[in-house]
């Protein structure tokens, strides 16, 4: 058995359906390689036990990754992941892109701009470079 | 199924018991004690027959004054055991559960109705008969020992020794619990099944008082006008007596008592001929009495079960139907 | 087969239909919210479907037969009341329990049991606090082996931890024997994460039935001028309205008309409109 590398952490006053925070996590994990090709996600029963979230509602979402062809499902072992969507640019604490925001989060907070200024700016820069429309 | 039965009916099994072990010592004590009575004012001549002696000794007087009272009180402990079984064991059976809702529990189990109320009634009713039937032999063997100096002088036909002999007793109990179950199960209210019980035991206990003499055939003992039939003098259960006719037909009361009336100048207390003859001329020449001999007493007693054990038969197959259809 | 399937059932108590000429089928292996305010008739409907209930008319069938007088051995019901033998200890109550069944797994009770915090398997079971107490009766539920699992409010007397517990127990069991679930309750926020299904109840009818999702794709909030409602076309189930602007609840909405906003409901605005509605039809 492999051991489990993610645990889903359901927030239930998101407004977000917890079929949706289970694909966006896992999506999530998995452009921060947290989730490589070979890894299995956690069993519908270990989530459900984790979380109490409906186990039907879990395999609906893994259907769904796997349609996008992230994951695969064996039948009998579990659902494994077969594609990587981590480069470069986001594995790692020491990725370059990753350095840089983290120096200019370090300057935001000297300057004294709160999390709300951050999130703001943040949201901001990110609309400019990618328009809402684009975006899935 | 009749572990679950036994366990939720184990207070009253316990309390049952108590009953039995209590009852048991206390009728064991009185009867030693009165034996005891009986050997030391030496009245054990008196226990079988019914002598002259007997009747006016002191010692035997002194004897009836200080027991009679606790034989009686024996006697009715078993004629009130029915109905307070009846009570306290058939009406809070169903009705408890009904009230509290724990019918549910087992009627949403595998075991079907029928055999859960049937588990329940076993382990409710075997009990308590073996209970009602080892204190009635009790009492009876305490009363056999006061012989006739005791209730039983008054035969097995005299209403508190009918009650409390052979299946009567036994039958009672069916029908009381049966009563208390159906109407549990009818009313879903302990306290009501109770006081239901309560009033339908006792009003079929008066109203079906006399069925018996009316099923059984009796028979007919025929005496000279004059002499008294000897059913009305022993321990039979005499029906009705009276004069017949020539042609062998009772006669009607107010016949009888005009001629009666009529020839009543001539009775003296020295003799009796004329009178007599008056009444032959009067077409009074014989009397007659219906009666059950005492030693035809068990199929009175055959017949008074099997009418309160049908009534409880239908009752008990009432419940099942109610339980039934319950929703 | 469905595991259940109600064809215009009805109950009436005395004069008062408590429910009302209901038709519904609930699919294999789903988690049904059954939701409605309190006298809705859920717990009748409930009932009916455990077959301590009858019903007035017509009828629902568990996994093809009938439930009338009969609970059927596939069907595990948990009823308001809780049902428990209050004079017996947990241990007992789940021997008693068993002995009145044919299926039955003492192991699974001992598993469930086990999950839940400190439940003293030797405490009378009326000595439980009310929350334990629903506890230790979804444990003898599920030791039936149930593919139909009936819980009628299971999480109303339950603190947050217990619900928590509870309802991941519930969801455990979905996980590991595909058993389908109905659950009442009369507070949706309840039932909105664990459910996939839903079944709205009012006035004793039926008012919403069907997969969360595709109910909710069916349905439009549209919100535009009050002055101009004729463009909006599709069957409104209830509408609010100020002077000036209109808040409409449509099922089966044409494409949203000039001058108006739409957005698919969410689940509580969905339930709210419908409840809404069958409460100006009383009026």
């Amino acid at each position: 058995m492999l051991a489990d590398v993610i645990e889903f952490r359901i927030d239930r006053r998101s407004g977000v359906s917890t079929y949706m925070q289970i694909i966006q996590q896992v999506r999530q994990a998995m452009r921060l390689g947290l989730l490589n090709p070979g890894d299995r996600l956690p069993s519908a029963r270990e989530v459900v036990e984790a979380t109490a979230v409906n186990p039907n509602t879990v395999l609906k979402a893994y259907r769904e990754l796997e349609r996008e062809g992230l994951v695969e499902a064996r039948r009998g072992l579990g659902t494994f992941v077969t594609k990587s969507l981590s480069s470069e640019a986001t594995t790692g604490d020491d990725a370059p892109l990753r350095q840089e925001l983290a120096g200019w989060m370090g300057r935001a907070q000297q300057g004294g701009l709160v999390v709300e200024d951050v999130d703001a700016l943040y949201s901001a820069v990110r609309d400019e470079h990618y328009p809402a429309e684009e975006r899935s | 199924m009749i572990w679950v039965s036994w366990r939720r009916q184990r207070p009253q099994l316990i309390t049952l018991l108590a009953m039995l072990v209590v009852g048991a010592g206390v009728v064991v004590l009185l009867r030693s004690s009165m034996l005891d009575s009986i050997t030391s004012s030496g009245l054990t001549e008196c226990v079988t027959r019914t002598t002259q002696e007997c009747s006016t000794n002191k010692s035997a007087g002194d004897f009836r004054a200080e027991w009679s009272t606790r034989l009686q009180l024996g006697q009715a402990a078993i004629i009130f055991l029915p109905v307070l079984i009846g009570l306290f064991i058939g009406a809070p059976l169903f009705a408890r559960e009904l009230e509290q809702g724990t019918h549910v529990l087992a009627f949403t189990q595998s075991v079907s109705r029928t055999r859960w109320m049937l588990s329940k009634l076993v382990v409710a009713l075997v009990p308590a008969l073996v209970v009602l039937i080892a204190l009635q032999y009790l009492v009876w063997w305490w009363l056999t020992t006061a012989g006739v100096m005791g209730p039983r002088v008054n035969g097995s036909f005299q209403v508190f020794n009918f009650g409390i002999e052979h299946v009567s007793p036994v039958a009672y109990t069916l029908f009381a619990f049966a009563v208390g179950a159906f109407v549990g199960v009818v009313t879903r209210r302990t306290l009501v099944a109770m006081i239901v019980t309560l009033g339908a035991f006792t009003v079929l206990r008066f109203a079906l008082f006399d069925v018996v003499t009316r099923v059984m055939t009796t028979q007919r003992e025929v005496v000279t006008s004059g002499l008294s039939p000897t059913a009305s003098r022993d321990a039979s259960l005499v029906i009705s007596q009276g004069y017949l006719d020539a042609a062998g037909q009772p006669i009607a009361p107010d016949k009888v008592g005009a001629a009666v009336q009529a020839c009543k100048a001539t009775w003296t207390p020295e003799g009796q001929q004329e009178y007599v003859a008056c009444l032959a001329k009067s077409d009074l020449g014989r009397r007659y009495a219906d009666f059950i001999p005492e030693s035809q007493a068990w199929q009175a007693h055959l017949v008074d079960a099997s009418i309160y054990g049908a009534l409880a038969v239908l009752l008990l197959v009432g419940t099942g139907w109610a339980l039934r259809r319950q929703s | 087969m469905n595991p259940l399937t109600a064809t215009a059932v009805g109950k009436r108590y005395r004069s008062r239909w408590a429910v009302r000429d209901c038709s519904f089928t609930i699919p294999e292996g789903k988690v049904v919210a059954l939701v409605g305010p309190n006298g809705a008739g859920k717990s009748t409907l409930l009932g009916m479907a455990a077959g301590i209930v009858r019903p007035t008319t017509g009828g629902l069938s568990a996994f093809g037969t009938p439930t009338a007088g009969r609970t059927h051995p596939d069907v595990s019901y948990l009823g308001q009341n809780r049902s428990l033998y209050h004079d017996l200890t947990v241990r007992e109550l789940t021997r008693a329990v068993g002995s009145m069944n044919d299926r039955w797994s003492t192991d699974r009770v001992h598993e469930v049991l086990g999950l839940l915090t400190g439940v003293d398997h030797d405490a009378k079971v009326g000595t439980l606090s009310a929350g334990t107490r629903t506890q230790v009766a979804i444990a003898m539920a599920l030791g039936r082996l149930p593919r139909l699992l009936l819980l009628d409010e299971p999480l109303s007397d339950l603190d947050p931890l217990a619900r928590d517990e509870t309802l991941r127990i519930i969801m455990t069991e979905v996980a590991d024997r595909g058993t389908t679930v109905v659950m009442s309750s009369h507070l949706l926020t309840d039932l909105r994460e664990v459910c996939d299904h839903i079944l709205l109840v009012d006035e004793g009818r039926v008012q919403v039935d069907g997969d969360i999702e595709e109910v909710l794709a069916r349905h439009r909030i549209l919100v535009g001028p009050a002055a101009d409602e004729s463009s909006v076309e599709g069957t409104l189930v209830s509408a609010t309205r100020t002077a000036r602007q209109s808040t409409l609840l449509l099922r089966e909405a044409a494409p949203t008309p000039k001058g108006w906003e739409g957005t698919e409901p969410d689940l509580e605005s969905l339930v709210m409109g419908y409840l809404r509605a069958s409460r100006e039809r009383r009026r």
